[in-house]
């Protein structure tokens, strides 16, 4: 397929899943915000703003309100819902030959249906609008789509960009705070807190809620369960391109960098993992990073 | 109470006009709506109006835009579609194909011998002072001929009824995407107006465009030619026609950037590395197609392309440098160049034309200038345009100035009443003016005419001007199907009459289903034929004997244990 194209799709994929996730992020913690009470809100918005790698708009008095309008209807703001909403659907109208029209008419329907503006007290609709139209465009790729290149890298893209935010979400954890109510908002936050209550029976854990983000086998949002996906679906387009026996993906420079992460991930014990906790969840994100780079020069921009 | 109401939906329109498409001017039906108003009239005006306005948002839906203004915004449709009856269609139909088939031979002629400058058909500063022909395409010839494959004639209705040409388009025409969009939600939002008179089918045209492009295609050595459609790019105007195209046709789109010249040949960037094209249907200007024969300057295009077609590796659909012969100045000849070519007589007429540099011809136009609706030569989509009686003095004194300045680039006409059709505004349904663009393509083998085409409407009071960019909106084109084979005579330069007759009885109608997938199917049936019996008939899914084992199995742990112990 045109390499333009696989681009789009990779993009696609990460931004309707950059809407959903902060769509999810911003549900948990905003709601949290306002049930507290007595907590103080400046400190609290700043370190929501921190998840999205935003910086919080200097000057003003941090608000809830004003969370909503940079990451939630700031359509010029490409990690805010609408933005991804948007960024997605103009990567999709230059995709529209390889693109199923049900997908594309959802993705558009959806965009033209973020609002321009929302209030605190109508805030969860909007996150649940965006979490359901974003199931409802994934749906419809996994219904209507064949799984083809196109299909693969919208995959990749969707992937990607959850390891990224989950990393993300649990740099921006405070690991000395072991209290059940943090640890709690951190598994809901990634959406992984009725997954994780059925996998240990309801036993509230900080250092097993980290273990279950970061590796459980799964859970479709551990970190681990998107690499080795990732890599999967790596060896995939391979193939595809005629890539020849390779010795367990060594070749392919996106495979390497994904199999170091798993198996540094897999086999250091946690302890080791938490010791420079900030550190390692950056590195996480660079790996992000550079599997993105490595789909650069292998698919999207390769030099003829 | 309910009479009252729905003859309420048509009671702005008037009594009609001469003009009118639907009402004669004494207030009564013409015979071809006849069918259509009273399914209207059944419908109702609060029905009708809930569904034009479905209508509407299933655009907006889909994405069916065109960009204005760096705006994308939903093209206007509107629920009352304009009707041709059979017999006239065929006589359209028939003129359509002899006019594309006159500036074929036109160009061909154009860019090898110049016959026609020679016999004084065409005087050489037309050629000479034109901005459209490309030197570096003379003396280069096509791999099956074609120059022209796709053609769209704007036709109005003057007010004697009949159509005549407004003008030619044979660089990129556009607008076929929304005759096959318009068709579709019509068909879902509206389908009980199909069931009154069999319409014909505009599906096949994805079909007949790819077999047209296929067969332009350079020698691939029994290879299936790569055709791609050429886009500008996301931000241009027609870009969603761009993308239904190649959808539909199922080959890519690319953008200049996609694409890549090596050793004379083109090649697109893949994730698999280059991979050949064959067959370029452009979708951008000449201008900027190769900025190493047109525009240095420009970082746009591919460079290197040219070279390529003219080594005969790659077409491009259509020409370059076909824009000469939908030059304005090239329109007033056509129907010289149909007796010239094709020794015929035009089946459409021109509308009338003064060509400014005809010192005669300027003169009465400076004169009447304030009656007249004056083009320029090189313009399309409207630009440029004024039209005399709705100009003030000091337009008019302007325009003086330039066509005194430039006379070769200007040519004058007189207004042209366009025909109306009853069309849905806030107020209700009021008479508004309409034009026609009818598309042909040309295999090389022959010209075929999509039944239908675009009609285009201008939705302000008026307005004569009915151009998307102007606030137009369109209407779906019926082309009622016949009952009995259609005739249309051709008088001929040597005296005789060519007899065209056609039994569209076998045309393709409106089902609502997707006619370019049965045609397919129906293709692919010979081949079917001819393949080896399926391998899944001569072997079972189970073989008899694990059936067997199976209901061994069950009896021993299952819920039969018990009876079958009893048997024991």
């Amino acid at each position: 397929m045109l390499s333009r194209i696989a681009d789009a799709m990779f993009w696609i994929g990460r931004y309707v899943e950059r809407a959903d996730q902060t769509a999810r992020v911003l549900d948990v913690r905003l709601q949290s915000i306002t049930e507290d009470v007595s907590g103080d809100v400046a400190p609290a918005c700043a370190a929501v703003h921190e998840i999205f790698g935003s910086p919080a708009p200097e000057g003003a008095e941090q608000s809830v309100q004003k969370v909503l309008d940079r990451l939630v209807t700031d359509r010029s703001n490409p990690s805010s819902i609408a933005g991804s909403l948007q960024t997605a659907r103009e990567n999709a109208r230059g995709a529209r030959e390889v693109l199923s029209t049900e997908v594309w008419e959802s993705l558009n329907t959806t965009t033209l249906g973020m609002p321009r503006g929302v209030r605190p007290a109508r805030m969860h609709s909007v996150f649940q609008y965006a979490k359901d139209r974003c199931a409802v465009v994934n749906g419809l790729v996994d219904g209507s789509m064949t799984r083809d290149e196109a299909w693969l890298f919208w995959r990749l893209g969707q992937l990607v960009e959850r390891v990224d935010m989950g990393a993300r979400i649990l740099q921006a954890h405070d690991l000395e705070d072991s209290s059940d109510q943090a640890t709690v908002l951190l598994l809901r936050t990634c959406s992984a807190h009725e997954a994780y209550i059925r996998s240990y029976r309801g036993r509230v854990d900080a250092s097993a809620a980290i273990s279950f983000l970061l590796l459980d086998s799964i859970f479709p949002r551990s970190a681990a369960h998107c690499l080795l996906e990732i890599d999967e679906a790596l060896e995939v387009l391979a193939r595809m391109h005629g890539a020849g026996p390779d010795r367990l993906g060594t070749a392919d420079p996106g495979r390497r960098i994904v199999g170091r992460a798993v198996a540094s991930l897999r086999y250091r014990s946690l302890e080791e993992l938490t010791s420079d906790f900030d550190a390692e969840m950056e590195q996480l994100q660079q790996v992000t990073g550079a599997v993105t780079r490595t789909l650069g020069s292998t698919y999207f921009h390769p030099a003829h | 109470m309910v009479a009252m109401s729905d003859r309420s939906l048509f009671d702005g329109t008037g009594p009609g006009t001469d003009g009118d498409e639907m009402f004669a001017a004494d207030g009564g039906l013409r015979p071809t709506y006849a069918p259509l108003h009273d399914a209207l009239v059944q419908l109702g005006e609060e029905e009708f109006r809930s569904r034009s306005e479905s209508l509407a948002r299933s655009y907006l839906d889909q994405g069916v835009t065109f960009d204005y203004a760096g705006e994308e915004r939903p093209f206007p449709i509107d629920a009352i579609p304009r009707l041709i009856a059979a017999e006239e269609w065929a006589e359209v139909s028939e003129g359509i194909a002899q006019r594309v088939r006159a500036l074929e031979a036109f160009l061909e002629d154009l860019y090898t011998d110049s016959r026609a400058v020679a016999d004084g058909v065409i005087p050489r500063e037309l050629v000479d002072s034109s901005t459209y022909i490309v030197d570096a395409m003379r003396g280069y010839v096509p791999p099956n001929g074609v120059r022209l494959h796709i053609a769209g004639i704007d036709l109005v209705r003057d007010g004697s009824g009949g159509f005549r040409v407004l003008e030619d388009n044979v660089r990129t025409p556009s607008g076929v995407s929304y005759v096959l969009s318009n068709r579709r939600a019509m068909v879902q939002t509206f389908p009980e107006l199909f069931a009154h008179r069999p319409v014909r089918s505009v599906g096949e045209y994805p079909g007949r465009l790819l077999a047209a492009l296929r067969a332009a295609s350079p020698d691939v050595g029994g290879d299936e030619p790569t055709v791609v459609v050429l886009t500008p790019g996301r931000y241009n105007s027609a870009y969603f026609e761009h993308s239904l195209l190649a959808r539909t046709m199922g080959v890519e789109l690319v953008e200049a950037s996609d694409l890549v010249e090596r050793n004379n040949r083109v090649y697109m960037r893949t994730t698999a590395g280059l991979r050949r094209v064959d067959v370029i249907y452009k979708r951008t200007d000449d201008d900027f197609i190769d900025p190493e024969v047109f525009r240095p300057d420009s970082m746009l295009g591919v460079p290197g392309l040219v070279r390529a077609v003219l080594a005969g590796n790659v077409v491009v659909a259509n020409g370059i440098g076909n824009g000469i012969a939908d030059d304005k100045l090239t329109y007033t000849y056509v129907p010289d160049l149909v007796r010239y070519y094709l020794h015929e007589e035009p089946i459409l007429r021109n509308v009338d034309t003064w060509r400014l540099e005809e010192p005669e011809a300027r003169e009465e136009v400076l004169d009447r200038l304030a009656e007249l609706v004056v083009k320029p030569v090189d313009g399309s989509g409207g630009k440029g345009i004024v039209i005399g009686p709705a100009a003030s003095r000091d337009e008019l004194d302007e325009l003086r100035r330039r066509l005194q300045a430039d006379p070769r680039g200007w040519i004058a006409q007189p207004v042209v009443q366009l025909s109306t059709i009853p069309t849905l505004v806030e107020d209700g349904l009021r008479p508004r003016h309409v034009d026609l663009r009818p598309f042909a393509l040309n295999s090389g083998e022959d010209v075929w005419v999509l039944p239908g085409g675009l009609t285009r409407v201008a939705l302000p009071e008026g307005e004569m001007i009915v151009n998307s960019s102007r606030g137009g909106g369109s209407k779906d084109t019926w082309v009622l199907a016949g009952t009995r084979p259609s005739r249309v005579e051709v008088p001929t330069s040597a005296g005789t009459v060519r007899v065209v007759e056609e039994d569209a009885a076998d045309a393709p109608l409106e089902t609502g289903v997707d006619e370019s997938f049965v045609a397919d199917a129906a293709e692919r049936e010979p081949d079917r034929a001819l393949e080896p019996m399926p391998i899944t008939a001569a072997i079972p899914m189970l073989d008899a004997d694990d059936l067997a084992e199976e209901h061994e199995d069950r009896t021993d742990d299952g819920r039969t244990t018990e009876e079958a112990h009893d048997a024991q």
